[in-house]
């Protein structure tokens, strides 16, 4: 009785199961994309494009779309390392944001298209013009830029933070996050440490380790999704990236930015073509259009960062001109170095961040 | 000296001394064609495991032996370091705490989903499709939206610290996100409905006269359920079990938003492989690993609890 009772049971709790698992409603719709994807780009030569969140203006895209009559897939990431693994996988974008050191790894990979007919090149910042990752700028279009450093709630802290080691204050135990970026997160603790931001020395590597497993307790999160979490007052003290903590002030006027005194990062990011878009000149069409000195400046003020058109100025909003959030006076700037291209030794970063990240455990006392 | 196989067979099976040859070769002409209906009635199942499940198994196999070159390129290399590496001391923690997450997400969709089931299958009455699409109804949103709608209930100027500061039920704010406590809470959340149906389906075909009989034997209500009721619903809570902490082991997206620093998942560790540091055969030996584990503990389970028909 029993048996045959739950041999039924068992087949109707098999019928009985919700139609779609998460699990499969997720591949059906990444499959659906797919088709949509592969259907689109054969017939209406859609652009493919995959950036950075938080980096474009609200109808940046839409009026390209409508100016040019070029479809436009808009895909976003929000760190430097999912960019890549997608590249190494073909994912098929026509045009992708990466920042400077990517950029240089990408190239060396042989995963990026010349970019030709872009026209708008002498108008470039002189700092961007012939950065030494790309020289001549062959492969990318530097589009914005900015620094790496602290953004906080002024109203939380005792005093505003100054310093990198300021991120190690116990008070604010619980409210502070980390950039889950290896290159920012271990690049901080390398520099407060009075290291070099960019070093590949492995004892170096190991102080820096022990920095941020001493630094455990106190952190929240390690992540790049921090906007929300300032503005909502959740977290006091972020280590972030100066556009995000400007469009975090624009809903809480109560987050200010400091660039730390020991010095920091400066990042440019650029466009760039991977060698296996099938719709290059759509993509320079999208470049021509996005840095036109009104359109790119319209992506500075809803973004916060800064862009690296020269001729764009003028109509970049006031607030952001010789400002720690926007543009930086020179002054600041002298305090910031570029992420530089490691190459293979970027897998002793990854192990670092690994054992960080998975391994260590916070010593509660 | 060549042996006759046929006439060997067909004297083992009797068939020589069959009358009617006729009937014989009827039957084969009957037995070939229901073996090619059958051959091409599994022919899209296998062709569809092959594809979507044995390769794909098979890739991930060779890919676990394979290393990262200095160019970032998968090179074969036939070596078993990744194993080696991931089966170090130092995982076991996160392995453990994972398990940990999950059995204990398993433990609450019981408890909650237990009673929800009975109360559904018993005292639903009419209302029962109704409350059956309750429990389904999160499905028609995106879990990562209401992880999202999790985060501003639970946060310290959230929807649940305002209530209860409100009613005075504390006196200071509760910091539940990003804790243990968030990651479970929202396990628990998204993997209630898998633990209250196949519990639903057990109960709803379930006997409950079988309640009075205990009675009239002279039963105490708890001696009823517990001798009657939780034996008969065991398959139920097999599955149950199976479905929530199989995919809450494995589960990233949770830990992701909900959690903090001290409360990564396996799943977390593996996606990190894939999707940040670039090492896929780290990644993919990894996940072996994860999958071995979970086919040992599922085998063990339904043999301990006596449902092995679920295997077959």
């Amino acid at each position: 009785m029993i048996q045959r009772l739950s041999d039924r049971s068992v087949a109707e709790s098999l019928l009985n199961r919700p139609l779609l698992s998460r699990r499969q409603f997720l591949a059906g719709a990444a499959l659906a994309c797919f088709s949509f994807c592969t259907s689109g780009c054969s017939q209406k030569q859609t652009l493919n494009i995959f950036n950075y969140s938080n980096y474009i203006g609200q109808t940046t895209v839409a009026d390209f779309s409508r100016d040019t009559g070029i479809p436009v897939i808009y895909d976003e990431f929000s760190d430097q390392d999912t960019l890549f693994a997608k590249m190494k996988l073909g994912a098929g974008y026509d045009l992708v944001v990466a920042t400077d050191y990517m950029l240089r790894r990408m190239i060396r990979q042989k995963l990026l298209a010349e970019i030709k007919g872009f026209a708008l090149k002498d108008q470039i910042m002189d700092r961007f013009a012939d950065p030494p990752w790309d020289p001549n700028l062959t492969f990318s279009v530097p589009y914005m830029w900015g620094t790496t450093g602290i953004g906080y709630n002024k109203t939380k802290v005792q005093e505003p933070p100054r310093r990198w080691t300021d991120l190690w204050n116990p008070r604010y135990k619980g409210r502070i996050t980390m950039l889950n970026e290896k290159r920012d997160s271990i690049g901080a603790a390398l520099i407060a440490l009075g290291l070099n931001g960019n070093t590949t020395d492995p004892q170096e590597l190991a102080a820096a380790k022990a920095y941020l497993i001493k630094q455990m307790p106190l952190v929240r999160q390690y992540t790049c999704d921090y906007i929300d979490g300032l503005a909502r007052n959740e977290i006091w003290l972020a280590q972030a990236w100066s556009g995000d903590v400007a469009r975090a002030r624009q809903s809480n006027q109560d987050i200010e930015y400091c660039l730390p005194e020991e010095g920091s990062f400066v990042f440019v990011d650029s466009w760039a073509i991977p060698a296996t878009s099938r719709h290059q000149e759509e993509a320079v069409a999208f470049l021509n259009y996005v840095m036109q000195p009104q359109i790119v400046s319209e992506v500075t003020n809803a973004t916060g960062y800064p862009n690296a058109i020269k001729t764009s100025l003028p109509y970049v909003d006031k607030q952001y001109i010789n400002a720690p959030l926007g543009y930086p006076p020179a002054e600041m700037l002298e305090r910031t170095i570029f992420q530089t291209d490691i190459g293979a030794e970027e897998k002793k970063w990854d192990r670092i961040w690994n054992e960080v990240k998975f391994i260590a455990h916070k010593e509660e006392d | 000296m060549a042996f006759d196989y046929s006439a060997a067979v067909d004297a083992a099976s009797g068939l020589q001394s069959t009358p009617k040859p006729t009937t014989r070769k009827g039957r084969m002409w009957m037995s070939k064609s229901r073996r090619t209906i059958g051959f091409w009635l599994a022919l899209p199942f296998v062709l569809y495991i092959t594809t979507f499940f044995i390769i794909p198994l098979l890739s991930v196999c060779f890919m676990s032996t394979e290393i990262v070159s200095d160019m970032d390129e998968l090179v074969p290399a036939y070596t078993l370091s990744n194993y080696a590496a991931a089966l170090s001391s130092q995982y076991l923690p996160i392995l453990l705490r994972s398990a940990l997450y999950a059995a204990l997400t398993t433990v609450l969709c019981l408890g909650i989903g237990y009673p929800l089931a009975w109360f559904i299958a018993r005292h639903g009455g009419r209302h029962k499709t109704l409350y059956l699409l309750l429990v389904m109804l999160p499905f028609w949103t995106s879990y990562l939206i209401r992880i999202f709608a999790w985060m501003t209930i639970l946060q310290t100027e959230g929807v649940l610290n305002n209530i209860l500061l409100y009613l005075h039920i504390i006196s200071a704010p509760l910091d539940i996100l990003n804790s243990p406590i968030s990651v479970i809470l929202g396990l628990t959340y998204g993997f209630l409905p898998f633990a209250t149906l196949p519990l639903y389906a057990t109960l709803e075909k379930l006997d409950f006269g079988l309640l009075e009989a205990a009675a009239d034997l002279g039963s105490t209500p708890r001696k009823a359920f517990f001798h009657v009721i939780l034996p008969l619903s065991l398959p139920g809570i097999t599955a149950a079990c199976l479905l929530t902490f199989v995919p809450a082991m494995g589960d990233f997206i949770t830990p992701e938003l909900l959690g903090g620093v001290d409360t990564m998942m396996v799943g977390n560790l593996i996606q990190q492989q894939y999707l940040a540091s670039f090492n896929w055969p780290f990644g993919a030996a990894l996940s072996l690993i994860l999958m071995l584990i979970m086919l040992s503990f599922i085998a063990l389970f339904l043999k301990t609890s006596g449902s092995t028909e679920l295997l077959a």
